[in-house]
């Protein structure tokens, strides 16, 4: 009896052991640009809230280039199941451009999902939205048409002629946006006023840069900021968006949390919290459901919302009009 | 007694067909006001609902985008507690948003065939499924980017107009109650002297032909009946007519009586 008894814990000794160590069935490395945030998080939560026996290896790059470098060999190494990555400049450094499909130094081979892209396809990531033209890769898409963000500012400022935007050189992204605006001022009857933020010796834009370039774009005569697609301003909106109501200016953001958290007057988006599930649902799809990466199109956001920060308008005078309000998320 | 009877039967016979007349009609009218009513409530209702996706519409957002889509239409809804559903469709008529969670993929024929009719004007339809009231949304370039329906139910509707009938027949049996018993009296004493004159006839008709039958059997005229009729002259002449053929007529049988025996 006494060596069947000492048998069976044994037995189950074993079986606990072999649980608690035993590795999860996928591995995805998160690879993102400023710490794991709302999307970051959303992403972890769909997976987890599926039941999906997922073990996550978080990578940052700290908001620098060269730290991503070496995330993609990591991967590699790691044999991970699937790469999510964040954000433009995270994505074109572990993907390259839809020219080096065939380029050892970039991921053509691991299953990859990116999501916080401004321009998956003005950047040259992918093909098109609806085939990323990459085996391997696919995505999520969160932002609304350029044309929105204009008439946005149009029915909360009829007289609206003149538009201010900053951009970063040092981001694809922000390059891109300010070109796509600056074609829709034509069409859409306004003018364009842009500012590049200057770089320091590292490349990298001065922060102390933002403040003037505001207070340039308000002796332009700009009626509205738009603050474009930016990793950098979005990571010093409190700046911005501060320097813009010392100056009298309003500030619409691609970014939600700029209105919530910062002096953004208005935003057009998507909760990150739900773009990151929408990519936990295209990493479902390939990892559980056995879809390869490249025949699943670029998932687009379908939740989308304006904020206002109503203390924002109270103090730049310039209460939203009531068709605005009607559909807005009031904040403040 | 039996001309005032026969004059109050049919009185109240012409009353109630007017009554039941009256309370169909009213009751067919108070139907279609109600409808009415219900569907400009809901088209106010489906116009208000509408205003925030025409905002979402005309800055270039699809309507299946817009976030807080189900609250608007919750807050819509919450107007009227009867309401079954309101839907949000593109302008293809697949449904976008609803407040019910088994909501249909797309609005029905029906409601697609009265809206392509419509040619972008607000419209209401009774259907089988209930009231239907709907307004498209136009997007900023003037298509039109979908719209919202509000599902009503008929049974409230129906209830209320059943109510109604109800209402008005008890009124109108209350009026053929009062109206046969006041009838009653009016007849009787706005046609008195007609009904006493009418009796006396008939009392002297039946006298009549008593005597006649009683002098046809060998009895002696009863004179005094002539003294009755000095009032009516006419009718005496007639009377005394009739007598006269009475008479002939009473000699022959008896006549004809005694050679047959």
């Amino acid at each position: 009896m006494k060596s069947i008894a000492v048998l069976l814990y044994a037995f189950i000794f074993a079986c606990c052991t072999i649980n608690g160590v035993a590795a999860s069935q996928y591995k995805v490395m998160i690879v993102t640009w400023r710490g794991c945030e709302d999307a970051c998080h959303g992403f972890q939560k769909y997976l987890i809230n599926r039941s999906v026996d997922v073990e996550f290896i978080m990578r940052d790059a700290n908001r620098r280039k060269n730290s991503i470098d070496g995330f993609l060999s990591e991967a590699r190494a790691l044999k991970v199941d699937l790469i999510l990555t964040w954000g433009t400049s995270v994505t074109s450094k572990i993907l390259g451009m839809i020219g080096d499909r065939d380029n050892p130094a970039y991921n053509n081979t691991i299953p990859t999902v990116f999501t916080i892209v401004a321009d998956p396809v003005g950047t040259g990531i992918v093909k098109s939205l609806k085939s990323t033209g990459r085996p391997n890769v696919t995505g999520t898409y969160n932002r609304v048409p350029e044309a929105v963000n204009i008439e946005t500012i149009l029915t909360y400022m009829p007289e609206f002629k003149r538009l201010g935007m900053i951009y970063n050189v040092n981001e694809k992204n922000s390059i891109l946006k300010r070109n796509e605006v600056d074609k829709l001022a034509h069409s859409m009857e306004f003018e364009l006023v842009s500012k590049q933020l200057p770089l320091d010796a590292d490349g990298e834009p001065d922060i102390q840069s933002i403040g003037p370039a505001v207070e340039e774009l308000k002796a332009a005569g700009v009626d509205f900021i738009y603050l474009g697609s930016s990793s950098f301003l979005r990571d010093h909106a409190g700046i911005l968006t501060k320097a813009s109501m010392q100056n009298g200016l309003p500030v619409l953001s691609p970014y939600e949390d700029n209105v919530r958290s910062s002096d953004a007057l208005i935003s057009v988006a998507a909760r990150y919290h739900d773009v990151g599930q929408l990519a936990g649902r295209q990493a479902e799809k390939i990892l559980v459901e056995g879809v390869e990466p490249g025949d699943l199109p670029v998932a687009l956001m379908t939740n989308f919302a304006i904020v206002i920060n109503l203390a924002v308008a109270k103090k730049l005078q310039r209460l939203p009009p009531l068709s605005l309000l009607q559909i807005a998320e009031i904040v403040n | 007694m039996a001309l005032l009877r026969r004059i109050w039967i049919a009185t109240i016979l012409v009353n109630l067909v007017v009554l039941i007349i009256f309370v169909g009609l009213s009751a067919l009218q108070f139907g279609n006001i109600n409808s009415g009513l219900v569907g400009d409530r809901l088209g106010v209702l489906a116009e208000r609902t509408a205003a925030p996706f025409e905002a979402a519409a005309k800055i270039g957002l699809p309507l299946s985008t817009v976030r807080n889509a189900k609250a608007l239409l919750e807050r819509a809804r919450q107007f009227d507690e009867e309401i079954i559903n309101i839907l949000v469709f593109d302008a293809s008529g697949a449904v976008v948003h609803s407040t019910s969670v088994e909501a249909p993929a797309r609005i029905s024929a029906e409601a697609m065939v009265t809206r392509n009719a419509a040619q972008g004007e607000p419209w209401y339809k009774e259907t089988k499924e209930g009231f239907l009231s709907s307004i498209d949304i136009v997007s900023s370039k003037g298509a039109t980017a979908g719209g919202i329906m509000i599902v009503y139910p008929r049974g409230g509707s129906f209830t209320r107009v059943l109510a109604m009938t109800a209402e008005l027949a008890f009124v109108a049996i209350l009026t053929l109650a009062l109206s046969t018993l006041a009838g009653y009296f009016l007849f009787r004493f706005a046609l008195r002297p007609q009904l006493l004159q009418f009796e006396s006839i008939e009392e002297n008709i039946t006298n009549f032909e008593k005597a006649a039958w009683r002098h046809a059997a060998g009895q002696g005229w009863d004179n005094s009946l002539h003294s009755k009729h000095d009032a009516n002259m006419e009718l005496y002449e007639l009377l005394m007519h009739t007598e006269d053929n009475y008479d002939t007529i009473g000699k022959s049988l008896a006549t004809e009586r005694g050679s047959e025996k």
